[in-house]
């Protein structure tokens, strides 16, 4: 979801940057590892303790066979990416790992599953240190653009959406995250024939609610486009927690 | 010279829309089908995908080697040159489909908003050749065009967090198949027993844009046997070809 930091995950392996890493959402799990590995850690900042211990936190964590590493909560950020040096193997579908509703047995990793890499080329630095510089502000505003049915909404509508503070519901998922609040003032009548949606587009259900979609999103709708996010948008809303409150500040693209 | 209207805007900063005319036209979905085509041939290595629909084709394009600016200045070059050509013969799916409320959640309230007994309802549904105009929203989801005006009908206010795979539903002006269990808003009045997105085929869509599809109305122990029938692996559904 937020690819700058999966991608600075590779970078810290030199692998390609969409090599696979594993996404951590919110909270995360306790994975023992089978052989020493090299674990790079980008986006948020969880906790995280090695064999029950508390370890000041690092970009990149050495741990040795039956290490046990923990990540509890994630501070500045809501999601963490792991990387290891080539990647975690993993099925692909159709050039994706990404998992699909549908398609896959589990949307995520569960207790017991195991997750492969490879043990042969794995190099241990002991002793290299890594800090990544994240910023992150304490009201964030999230950059939009104009989207192709901006012009549907009433300049009080157009108004509202700049003023109002938002936050993501908890249904939210890979595909979209629809906001908060739904309201009256936000209704509208505007149904469109089909048109072609991708990550970033916000869409305005007649019902009055913002949806931002996400990577994971379908390719077409019928609600209004009336915003979209750039690439940086997406990283930054990513990096938010449920009920986190933000703004929407409206930019005009340059290219 | 392009025989329709088109302009380009801006959709986020790796994407771009060419939209025509607003409507549903078989010719103009060709069209922009074969000028997405054309694209991808001559700006090779800019273009990572494209998406269709009825009216507009979306590009996603390659930021690191060229602008919107310049991207769009090519476009609109290649619209000059660029020819369309009809097809002479079609590909025909017949898609049979259990129009019963056990397993149409909408179809009752849909025939009482629209004041038109159930058989009404199948008839207008069934009568046309629906063109598959593109495969969009999620992997295998056809959109149909000619469906009745008296079908016509908004979609949900809000969608629904879960459709099963094989419903047939309305939107608007438009009909479709969900290819999977997947959030929707569209109104559900019909199921279909067949699978017709698999992963593990090749293609996994069972259509391409550009194929016609016509449903056919089975009673609910029809949809049971067929269900069944479908499920096996080496069932394979086949078209007929009808000439243009």
């Amino acid at each position: 979801m937020d690819q700058l930091a999966a991608s600075r995950a590779n970078l810290l392996f030199d692998n390609p940057l969409n090599t696979p890493v594993v996404e951590i959402t919110g909270l995360g799990p306790t994975f023992q590892t089978t052989h020493h590995c090299q674990l790079s850690i980008t986006g948020g900042t969880p906790k995280i303790f090695i064999n029950k211990q508390s370890v000041t936190f690092s970009n990149l964590i050495s741990l040795q066979a039956a290490d046990e590493i923990q990540f509890g909560a994630i501070e500045n950020g809501y999601r963490t990416y792991l990387g290891i040096k080539n990647g975690f193997i993993t099925n692909t579908y159709f050039g994706s790992v990404s998992r699909v509703a549908g398609w896959h047995e589990s949307l995520r990793l569960d207790r017991g599953d195991k997750i492969k890499f490879n043990t042969s080329i794995n190099k241990v630095f002991l002793n290299a240190r890594v800090k990544l510089n994240r910023k992150k502000s304490e009201h964030e505003k999230i950059t939009c653009y104009r989207g192709p049915e901006w012009d549907i909404l009433t300049s009080d509508q157009q108004q509202y959406i700049f003023n109002k503070d938002f936050t993501i519901q908890p249904t939210a998922t890979r595909m979209a995250f629809p906001l908060s609040p739904v309201v009256t003032i936000l209704q509208h009548q505007h149904s469109l024939l089909t048109v072609p949606v991708v990550p970033g587009v916000v869409q305005l259900t007649p019902a009055g609610q913002l949806i931002v979609l996400m990577r994971d999103a379908q390719t077409t709708g019928g609600y209004p486009r009336i915003l979209t996010l750039n690439q940086e948008g997406i990283n930054q809303i990513s990096q938010l927690k449920i009920g986190e409150k933000f703004k929407i500040e409206m930019k005009k693209h340059i290219n | 010279m392009s025989p329709y209207k088109l302009s380009i805007n801006y959709l986020g900063d790796q994407f771009l829309i060419i939209e025509g005319p607003t409507q549903i036209d078989p010719d103009l979905t060709d069209y922009l089908r074969q000028f997405g085509e054309h694209l991808q041939a001559h700006l090779q290595g800019l273009i990572f995908n494209i998406n269709l629909t009825y009216s507009s084709l979306c590009l996603q394009y390659d930021e690191d080697k060229i602008s919107y600016k310049f991207l769009r200045k090519k476009i609109i070059k290649h619209q000059n040159t660029f020819n369309f050509i009809k097809n002479n013969s079609l590909t025909l799916w017949n898609i049979p489909v259990c129009y019963h409320p056990d397993l149409a959640t909408d179809l009752l309230d849909f025939c009482k908003h629209k004041n038109l007994p159930v058989e009404k309802l199948i008839e207008l549904h069934t009568a046309p050749n629906y063109k598959i105009h593109f495969l969009g929203f999620l992997p295998g989801f056809p959109y149909l065009g000619g469906l009745n005006e008296q079908l016509h009908h908004p979609r949900k206010k809000q969608p629904r967090s879960i459709v099963p795979a094989g419903a047939v539903g309305i939107g608007g002006e438009q009909t479709g198949i969900y290819p999977h269990a997947s959030p929707g808003g569209w109104q559900l009045i019909g199921q279909t027993p067949l699978t017709i997105f698999n992963p593990s085929h090749h293609p996994p869509a069972l259509f391409k844009a550009g194929d016609y599809l016509r449903f056919s109305s089975i009673t609910i122990d029809e949809y049971q046997t067929l269900k069944f029938k479908f499920a096996d692996t080496n069932y394979k559904h086949k078209p007929s070809t009808i000439p243009a």
